[in-house]
């Protein structure tokens, strides 16, 4: 794309902006982290995350066991480092399947108007009054508790937002000038939306995406939380919170620990989420 | 504008319509039902029996035409998972819990929220701008129930000065109200901070500066008034959650509200339950949603709605 100087110079000056600003440059580099301890989960940690030592349960941290270990001698810090891998397909999987709903939908709706506008519209009003957890639960009910059933329950839910979004732009970006003279020129309408209002209204929506992330991570842990999410013995942070629960008066570290890394990932995404806003915008900055 | 309402209200029926359709089919697709031998051995014939009280041996389409019909009528049917009561009851005796706490929050979120976002919009870029953005980001950012438990980890297990849940007393009340206080807190904070700090680089604001008013007659008359405007779209959606009680915050102080049920209900196949919870809150935040837009026109006169188009 290096022979489009206007596009590549407007991603590098997002960017620039992007890492000028700290907090969300350390967020960033949070994630990233994160990121790393999830690939590289199994060569870091000491253990393996299902491996039980009956002679080591209970133990609050040591330089043994960093994070102390569970009710049956599981390394807790290795699963801490496994449950990373949960978060982060949890986070950018979801907002995919949003992205794959919610993206089609609203286009027509932007783009099209009149009677598809009004059906896609009426379907987020049914969407907008659902109360979400209940229904997400109804969907984990129904299909079953495992990861795919997850991403399934919380796409389902998490479309709306980008819809809503895309619909939005599609409106205001279709009557400017250039999608008028592009029409002119005899583009046909897939060229339009692809070429013109595509592009032009991705940052919005990559903004919007990076914001939903934390949401997604957030359900999952619910969902988990509730044991409707991720099945055991694979740990996830919101199903090993609501295990070590009532025991959080003994082996407090037990539920710390998983509720540090909720937050902290939701805190990070959060951020960069902020940052890429602040970048991808320049005018709301000023 | 009464016209425009009524158009709204005709809407609402409509999408209530769709959405308990929705839920009937997909509840009605758990697989299991609520009378299973692993809950209750029964015999047959007193299973069938059941079955035919409640009207569950009927086809489907009969079933939901008749709890619609009878709901229509504020009979919201007997919830399965305690026969002794009907759901109506057991809303009623539940959900004030949930409203008590969830409404204690809001009112600590809005006038805290609201102060902060004020005083850190006035005071920018100062140390009280800077606690308020790092709280506000906390407070949007961290799950409640982390929230709950970093509580119960300091108050009630190291430093013991509150007890870890329940219901009864004031004591009960303070760190469940906190949770439900932090997250919109947060959000109003935020918003205030920024609409004051837009409203405060108006022209009018210049103006009123010009004609020598004091500030603090131009902060109170001029800019409070036209910056919270904008609040109203970010508060109207957040009060059904809040006031209808988080099932999260809920099961972690062990608190007999209303919030317990959006699981337990789904657990134990309580149709009724299930069905009265969501046309509850539906009605809830559609009513919400249009009170909002509403206020917005008795607030600020340049919206205006007309001959019912949206």
């Amino acid at each position: 794309m290096n022979h489009q100087p206007g596009r590549s110079s407007l991603w590098r000056d997002a960017a620039r902006r992007f890492m000028k600003n700290k907090l969300s440059a350390v967020a960033a580099a949070a994630i990233l982290l994160m990121m790393l301890l999830a690939v590289f989960a199994p060569w870091v940690t000491p253990y393996h995350y299902s491996e039980a030592n009956f002679d080591d349960a209970w133990q609050f941290p040591s330089w043994k066991h960093p994070m102390g270990t569970d009710s049956i001698g599981r390394d807790y810090f290795s699963r801490i480092a496994y449950g990373t891998r949960i978060s982060l397909i949890v986070g950018f999987a979801a907002q995919l399947i949003s992205l794959l709903i919610g993206v089609p939908l609203g286009a027509i709706a932007g783009y099209k108007g009149g009677r598809a506008d009004y059906l896609v519209m009426r379907l987020v009003d049914v969407m907008s009054v659902f109360p979400t957890l209940l229904f997400a639960i109804l969907i984990m009910a129904w299909l079953g508790s495992g990861l795919i059933n997850v991403l399934i329950a919380i796409g389902v839910t998490g479309w709306v937002g980008v819809c809503r979004l895309v619909r939005a732009q599609f409106l205001s970006l279709r009557e400017s000038d250039f999608v008028r003279a592009a029409h002119s020129m005899g583009a046909d309408s897939v060229h339009i939306v692809v070429r013109h209002l595509l592009p032009n209204a991705l940052s919005p929506i990559i903004v919007g995406l990076a914001m939903g992330i934390p949401g997604a991570i957030f359900a999952e842990a619910g969902l988990s939380f509730l044991g409707l999410g991720i099945n055991p013995p694979t740990p996830s942070w919101g199903q090993m919170v609501s295990t070590h629960l009532p025991n959080v008066i003994y082996y407090w570290h037990l539920a710390l620990f998983p509720v540090f890394m909720i937050a902290l990932i939701m805190l990070g995404f959060s951020l960069v989420g902020d940052g890429l806003r602040d970048a991808l915008d320049p005018r709301m900055n000023e | 504008m009464l016209r425009y309402i009524l158009w709204r209200l005709v809407g609402l029926i409509g999408v209530l319509l769709v959405a308990s359709v929705i839920t009937f089919s997909l509840m009605h697709a758990v697989p299991g039902g609520p009378f299973d031998e692993e809950k209750m051995p029964l015999s047959p014939e007193a299973k069938a029996n059941i079955l035919r009280k409640y009207g569950l041996d009927k086809p489907l389409h009969v079933q939901y035409g008749r709890y619609m019909w009878n709901a229509l009528h504020f009979d919201f049917g007997i919830p399965f998972q305690s026969p002794g009561e009907t759901v109506a009851g057991l809303i009623k005796r539940t959900w004030p819990i949930s409203a008590q706490l969830g409404g204690m929050g809001l009112l600590i979120a809005f006038s805290c929220g609201l102060l902060l976002g004020i005083l850190s919009a006035v005071k920018q870029n100062t140390w009280v701008d800077y606690l308020t953005t790092v709280m506000s980001t906390l407070g949007i950012t961290v799950p409640s129930f982390a929230i709950s438990i970093l509580l119960i980890v300091v108050f009630a297990t190291i430093y013991r000065v509150l007890p870890t849940g329940g219901w009864g007393g004031p004591k009960t009340w303070i760190m469940p109200v906190i949770v439900y206080a932090l997250g919109p807190m947060a959000v109003v904070a935020r918003y205030t901070r920024s609409s004051v700090l837009e409203t405060l680089r108006a022209d009018y604001v210049r103006t009123a500066r010009a004609k020598g008013l004091k500030e603090r007659s131009v902060l109170f008359i001029h800019v409070l008034k036209n910056s919270l405007i904008p609040l109203l779209t970010v508060v109207g959606p957040m009060l059904p959650g809040v006031l209808t009680g988080s099932l999260f915050v809920e099961g972690i102080f062990r608190i007999p509200g209303l919030g317990q049920f959006f699981v337990t209900s789904i657990f134990e196949r309580d149709y009724p339950m299930i069905m009265a919870l969501m046309l509850l809150v539906a009605v809830l935040i559609g009513i919400t949603y249009l009170i909002t837009d509403l206020l917005y026109v008795l607030v600020d006169p340049r919206v205006r709605y007309e001959r019912g188009v949206r």
